[in-house]
């Protein structure tokens, strides 16, 4: 197990070293000036100068990069233009808004979609099934940041139900950081939700032709034992591999979700970074989200292998 | 005490009957063989009595008769309290049989739980006595252990113990050695025979291979397309085989000594369940039949001397 | 019981195209609602210069957030603009954009698909790139270049196709890998074939029902991922008519005009599920080995 994990760990080694380079190179594809670009049309020849200064814009590139990456090695991810502040601390203290999204979109998507796929699997060709994987195409079809609009203008407006958006932190009044979480974490886990229910029923396919569903029925196991622990144990194996790829549609779909729920995020400080050409945020923001993305993966491979009895003993 | 009673049993997947008019008894610890080719019906006819035929399937007519009820006519809650408790079964493949993500202690302990209303530590507790009585040798240890990590003459050792747990009267085994080595066969047969022996279950062996039914059986049915060829004790079967088909299965026994030859198979194959004669379902293969085979189909009948053929030349040619 | 149920199936020979495929594909219940959605907005777009009953840039503040009628059918937004008109002409921007990303998805993504399925030194480097790439969220790497890019529709098409050719190329090479081990292509090398010619004759033709299948996907996503670009602010310039940007216009007023938003949000729900309705037909009827495959 532990040299599972070792060699693992080794292959994510050589994405990350592209993702810190492609986030660096983000700045390169800027035609024209960046400074100029980042200052915009009022700004003095005096201040340009000053910018492309903290920019590290005078020196050639191989020095910016060599920067770059004696920089990343001190966890300095550089300072941004407009907040005045670290990027690394901006990216921290929004942090557990982001993180708190994806995480309970991801559980919503889970346990919904395993069980909309599950139910049509077991109810395969009948009207359930066919209203499960409807239910599924028409999640990943609509546009989510539309939806959240739509849900907002109900429950939030008509219904006056839960707030149109805005944060509570956890540790001042859970119940309010639910409230706040419902509407935004829903809407962000529909796609997602579609996506593993579609898996789930074509592994549960796959699983309850086996002979070990026939066995577990042998042995006079209820329905529900039968499907929810012999079979689904074993549908689940594949599924669980997607949920770092689901992870990482998430923290993208985040992004677009805080901006239409007023959530003080990551994704809300990438947007406004990227719509006053905050450079720097922009590159932290995009590391730091493909480095979640990588480490979530491997954490993912880990729990596979721990999921799989015959992955853990390196058979396979 | 007859425990099972199987009464023109017919099984059919829509239109297509695979299984017709089946009839035989078994008797409390008693040990039957079902013999035949692959597509003979002979594991169709044992998950029918076990409920799981698979989806599509239906017992069409007859009854099963197990432990004085009918059981094809149980609800599905009934089944589930008699399956695993009262009847139980293994399989050919082991390893397919056994959940690859469950440890072989939990596949044990489970059925306990859920049919003796045992607790977790002791249902662990007698999935390793149930380790130890079918010989599995440190048992404590594999226990917690895989499927994958077990060999294969283990696996099948521990769908036994899975099987015994609740100490069933019936014990179904569907081609229970087909998939192992000669010598872990060996093994697993003793096993059985002992077993059966000091529980007193019956026991209903499901086998292509006479050699393997002739070591443990009583009682023989043989098997073709779908009905019942011949039947007789064991003795007799294999002393005085009647029909044309059994002989040609005992034919194809290899034998260990002597010189070995070609072996003698049957020439062609099983028709599929869709394209059975209308007659005989043998006579295309049969070096005996006559134009009268295949005008009807020949009713089983006791053979003076002799087994319960449905053979129409049985005494012509005996 | 495999005789009572067997039906003949073609997967174990491959074959340039299974006989049928079109009929099968008219006849897919999927395909059939699918082409009949997409189509239909598709259809709208291409004919919005005649179809729609109003210019969609013009400004009219005396129709100022007017709610549906029978003059404005949609109603009107905060500069007075007709919103059927809009979204009509939006429909066009998001079917070129779709349409653009999955052309240069295919093409590039399919070569180093190929490159990499079929080169075995390549592999590795390239394949490590694309995870680099996958390991970005697409949406959230779109919006970073085509921000950087500086906004047209040239370079949203541009930064969606480097979001998704991971993807595309991911496909292609799981395609190229399966087929390059069928026997009539190792038959073809051992005869002395080309490399070039034995990619190019026999690999490629076999390998590509799951990239059309996979390209289908693609012009959805890509469809959703423009209107998010749209929503954010770099998408399309302004004044440039887009679904999204007509979401993100009705935004503010969400609760005395929500129906601003609500036209361009459905015609985009239709563009993207007759898509992945069609994505699935076609997977069915090109590719039945694909079935249990998701995307």
């Amino acid at each position: 197990m532990l040299r599972y994990a070792a060699r693992r760990l080794l292959t994510a080694l050589p994405v990350l070293l592209i993702v810190s380079l492609l986030s660096f190179g983000i700045v390169w594809i800027v035609p024209g000036d960046v400074a100029a670009e980042m200052a915009g049309p009022t700004a003095t020849a005096e201040e340009l100068a000053r910018l492309r200064e903290r920019l590290g814009l005078t020196r050639p590139w191989h020095e910016q990069l060599v920067g770059w990456y004696g920089a990343l090695l001190q966890g300095d991810l550089g300072e941004s233009i407009l907040l005045r502040q670290g990027v690394g601390s901006a990216i921290v203290e929004r942090l557990p808004v982001t993180l708190s999204l994806t995480f309970v979109a991801l559980a919503i998507a889970f346990v919904a979609g395993t069980g909309l796929g599950t139910l049509a699997a077991v109810r395969v060709g009948k009207a359930a099934d066919r209203a499960a994987m409807g239910t599924a195409l028409i999640g990943f079809s609509l546009p989510d940041f539309w939806l959240g609009l739509v849900l907002v203008y109900f429950f939030a407006v008509v219904l006056g139900w839960l707030p149109t958006g805005g944060y509570v932190p956890f540790a001042q009044d859970p119940l309010g950081w639910a409230r706040s979480m419902l509407l935004p974490a829903a809407t962000l886990a529909l796609s997602q939700m579609g996506l593993f229910a579609r898996m789930t029923r074509a592994a549960m396919l796959e699983v309850l032709r086996q002979d070990y569903v026939r066995t577990a029925r042998a042995k006079g196991m209820p329905g529900w034992v039968v499907v929810g622990k012999h079979a689904l144990r074993n549908a689940l194996v594949p599924v669980v591999t997607v949920a770092g790829i689901a992870c990482g549609v998430l923290l993208g779909g985040a992004v677009v979700i805080e901006s239409v729920f007023s959530l003080p995020g990551v994704g809300r400080l990438i947007v406004g970074a990227i719509q006053r050409r905050d450079y720097p945020v922009i590159q932290g923001g995009l590391l730091l989200t493909a480095t979640i993305f990588v480490l979530v993966n491997l954490a993912v491979d880990l729990l596979y292998a721990l999921l799989d009895p015959r992955i853990r003993h390196g058979r396979r | 005490m007859t425990l099972l009673s199987v009464r023109d049993l017919s099984v059919a997947f829509g239109p297509v009957r695979v299984v017709q008019d089946v009839s035989f008894d078994l008797a409390e610890g008693e040990v039957l063989g079902v013999v035949g080719e692959s597509g003979s019906g002979k594991s169709m006819t044992a998950l029918a009595m076990m409920g799981l035929l698979p989806a599509g399937g239906h017992v069409t007519a007859g009854r099963i008769t197990f432990e004085g009820r009918d059981i094809t006519r149980l609800p599905e809650r009934e089944m589930q309290r008699l399956r695993g408790a009262r009847m139980a079964m293994i399989f050919q493949e082991p390893m397919a049989s056994l959940n690859p993500v469950l440890t072989v202690g939990e596949q044990i302990a489970e059925v306990l739980r859920h049919h003796s209303g045992l607790d977790r530590r002791a249902a662990q507790r007698e999935a390793i006595g149930l380790l130890k009585l079918v010989e599995i040798a440190s048992a404590e240890r594999r226990v917690n252990e895989y499927p994958h990590q077990l060999s294969g003459g283990m696996r099948q050792r521990a769908m036994i113990a899975i099987a015994l747990a609740c100490r069933p009267r019936l014990l179904i085994a569907d081609e229970p050695t087909t998939a192992l080595d000669a010598t872990v066969q060996a093994g697993i047969l003793d096993l059985l025979r002992g077993l059966r022996q000091e529980f007193g279950m019956a026991v209903l062996l499901i086998s292509h291979d006479l050699g393997v039914v002739s070591e443990i059986c009583e009682r023989v049915v043989v098997m073709y397309a779908g009905r019942v060829v011949e039947t007789g004790t064991a003795e007799r079967l294999f002393g005085r085989p009647v029909h044309p088909y059994t002989r040609a299965l005992l034919a194809a026994i290899p034998r260990l000594e002597g010189p070995i030859g070609p072996l003698p198979a049957i020439a062609g194959v099983v028709p599929t369940p869709a394209a059975f004669p209308p007659g005989c379902r043998f006579a295309p293969r049969c070096p005996y039949a006559v134009p009268a085979c295949e005008a009807a189909q020949p009713p089983l009948r006791t053979i003076p001397g002799g087994t319960d053929a449905a053979c129409i030349r049985a005494e012509e040619l005996t | 019981m495999a005789g009572a149920s067997a039906s003949i199936s073609a997967a174990g020979a491959p074959q340039r195209r299974p006989p049928g495929a079109l009929a099968r594909l008219l006849a897919h219940p999927s395909f059939r609602w699918g082409l009949l959605l997409f189509g239909l907005v598709a259809l709208a777009g291409v004919l919005a210069l005649w179809l729609a009953p109003f210019d969609p840039l013009r400004n009219n503040f005396r129709t100022r957030l007017r709610p549906p009628d029978g003059t404005f059918w949609f109603g009107t937004d905060r500069f007075g603009r007709d919103i059927l008109s809009r979204t009509l002409f939006g429909i066009q921007v998001s079917l070129r954009i779709g349409l653009g990303v999955a052309f240069v998805t295919a093409l590039v993504g399919g070569a180093l698909g190929a490159m990499a399925g079929f080169l075995h030194r390549l592999d590795g480097p390239l394949m490590r790139v694309m995870d680099a790439l996958m390991a970005f969220p697409a949406v959230l790497l779109a919006i970073a270049l085509a921000a950087a890019l500086g906004p047209s529709e040239l370079n949203v098409i541009l930064a969606l196709s480097i979001a998704y050719v991971p993807r595309t190329a991911r496909v292609m090479r799981a395609g190229v890998l399966v087929v390059r081990e069928f026997p009539f292509v190792e038959g073809a090398r051992a005869i002395g074939a080309s490399p070039t010619r034995v990619l190019l004759r026999h690999v490629l033709p076999n390998a590509m029902a799951p990239l059309v299948v996979q390209q289908t996907y693609v012009f959805a996503l890509a469809v959703l991922a423009e209107a998010v670009l749209s929503f954010l602010g770099v998408g399309p310039p302004p004044p440039t008519p887009t679904l999204g940007g007509i979401i993100s216009d009705g935004r503010d007023f969400i609760q005395e005009a929500p129906w601003v938003s609500l036209a361009p949000g459905v015609v985009i729900a239709m563009v993207v599920l007759g898509l992945n309705l069609m994505g699935d037909g076609l997977r069915d009827a090109l590719d039945p080995r694909l079935r249990t495959a998701v995307q």
